[in-house]
């Protein structure tokens, strides 16, 4: 290979053969850290701190097996849950519609009862832990069954903690489990906003993700613009 | 405002499984010098099936080592206004700018959703990316590149198909313990408030409560709302 080629990122964005302080980065536009631009980091101390949370993105099979996993990554020193969810789970099909069949149990975890819920999280503190789950179409009925079996065992529904992902958006751009057309969807993502501002104030309603539009092949201006444009919308 | 990062699960190769090891480790590194607030790391064998109770645990091992022995943690933004780092950082911001013009000029998010407008300029990326894959100007090791004739792939974890029948079974038998009438009454409910301007949610939660399941709570809102295909 030349030296003198024009060089790229993978996203396209052309790269000089130095840098150096010609470039003169502004103090001012990079801010501090915990400081509005957030160039430095959220937050003033960063991870001298505390360490980002480890939160590993699992599910599988049945409601038990994957209530196994949870514990045996939380006693392996993971600070948050993360749920996967079968295809199913997340096309609002039960396990025995047609188009279900071997899909049961694949990618995430099965779930068409509030008895599978009760089994996934049995014995897990969930007044402690903040759980994640990467849910969209079917993220009402989810979080709802979360809030039930959490109750069912006597803990505040303000007290819990987590996120559900219920970015629909990005579902027709690149992910493809929406069961509704944009607009009712829409709509049931904003019932759920008021939902929780009522019901489960400590939950985050939303996250929005561009992991999906950069893995269906985007660049990294479109995953930032796509993503941006959606938490907008 | 919080934000997540997942390392990529589609630089993953089937081809060489342990590199993919080391892969995710730079991504790691990448997402906790942008300052991340959490972060996923990825199995080494997901390209090739579910990631087994090892492979995860070396995932999170990857992060563990990174918070406790790399340094990374020791200072606050080690790449403090690192020249390159922020030149990359505007030319980004400038090209992303320039798209969400388009989006706004389409009418926003939901309007460009409906145009297909993201999707078309996802799927020609794609492409391009395929062409400099094909042409071996990107270079991925152990798929165009080092490649080696490899035994058969060390195998993550598969399904079970006696899965499926048990959830099933389970499932039939959830619905033949319950009140049919009362899942019948909270489903019409919630149909009745989709139907209107209510807000959903409660509804869901009620019929759920009842004993309805996942499919027929979602057909019930099928039933109001449609459905969507390309």
């Amino acid at each position: 290979m030349m030296s003198s080629e024009t060089r790229r990122t993978s996203s396209g964005i052309e790269i000089d053969v130095v840098y150096g302080p010609e470039r003169r980065v502004d103090p001012a536009r990079i801010g501090e850290p915990g400081h509005y631009p957030f160039t430095r980091g959220p937050y003033p101390s960063m991870y001298r701190g505390r360490p980002w949370t480890m939160r590993q993105y699992a599910g599988f099979g049945t409601a038990a097996d994957t209530n196994e996993r949870f514990k045996a990554l939380l006693e392996a020193g993971q600070t948050g849950l993360s749920v996967a969810f079968d295809l199913p789970t997340q096309m609002g099909y039960d396990s025995d519609h047609a188009m279900a069949a071997g899909e049961v149990g694949k990618v995430g975890v099965a779930i068409d009862t509030l008895d599978d819920l009760r089994t996934l999280f049995r014995d897990l503190p969930l007044d402690q832990v903040s759980t994640s789950m990467t849910i969209n179409s079917t993220a009402a009925i989810l979080l709802v069954g979360y809030q039930l079996v959490a109750q069912e065992r006597g803990i505040e529904p303000a007290l819990l903690r987590g996120t559900i992902q219920n970015d629909l958006l990005k579902e027709y751009i690149a992910r493809g489990t929406y069961i509704f057309p944009p607009r009712p969807s829409m709509r049931v993502v904003t019932d759920l906003f008021a939902y929780c501002a009522e019901e489960l104030p400590s939950w985050n309603t939303i996250s929005i993700s561009g992991y999906h539009i950069r893995e269906a092949g985007s660049t990294a201006a479109q995953e930032l613009a796509f993503t941006l444009t959606n938490g907008l919308a | 405002m919080r934000f997540h990062t997942q390392t990529a699960g589609s630089t993953l190769t089937a081809q060489q499984p342990l590199n993919n090891v080391v892969r995710t480790t730079v991504q790691a590194l990448a997402a906790v010098l942008g300052g991340t607030q959490s972060l996923h790391t990825n199995a080494f064998d997901e390209a090739l099936g579910l990631p087994t109770e090892a492979s995860a645990t070396v995932a999170l091992r990857t992060q563990q080592i990174l918070a406790n022995e790399s340094g990374v943690t020791n200072t606050v933004d080690p790449l403090a206004g690192s020249f390159f780092v922020e030149a990359l950082t505007d030319a980004l911001e400038s090209a992303a700018w320039e798209i969400i013009s388009q989006i706004d000029e389409a009418g926003g998010a939901l309007a460009a959703v409906e145009q297909g407008l993201q999707k078309g300029q996802i799927e020609r990326s794609a492409y391009e990316a395929s062409l400099r894959l094909e042409s071996g100007s990107d270079v991925v090791i152990g798929v165009n590149a080092y490649v080696v004739d490899e035994p058969e792939p060390l195998v993550g974890g598969t399904v079970d198909p006696q899965l499926e029948k048990d959830q099933v079974a389970a499932l039939r038998q959830y619905r033949s313990t319950r009140s049919g009438q009362a899942v019948a009454d909270r489903l019409a409910e919630l149909v009745s408030v989709a139907s209107g301007p209510g807000n959903v949610v409660p509804p869901i939660r009620d019929a759920f409560a009842a004993g309805a399941t996942l499919g027929e709570i979602s057909d019930a809102l099928r039933s109001v709302f449609g459905t969507y295909a390309e």
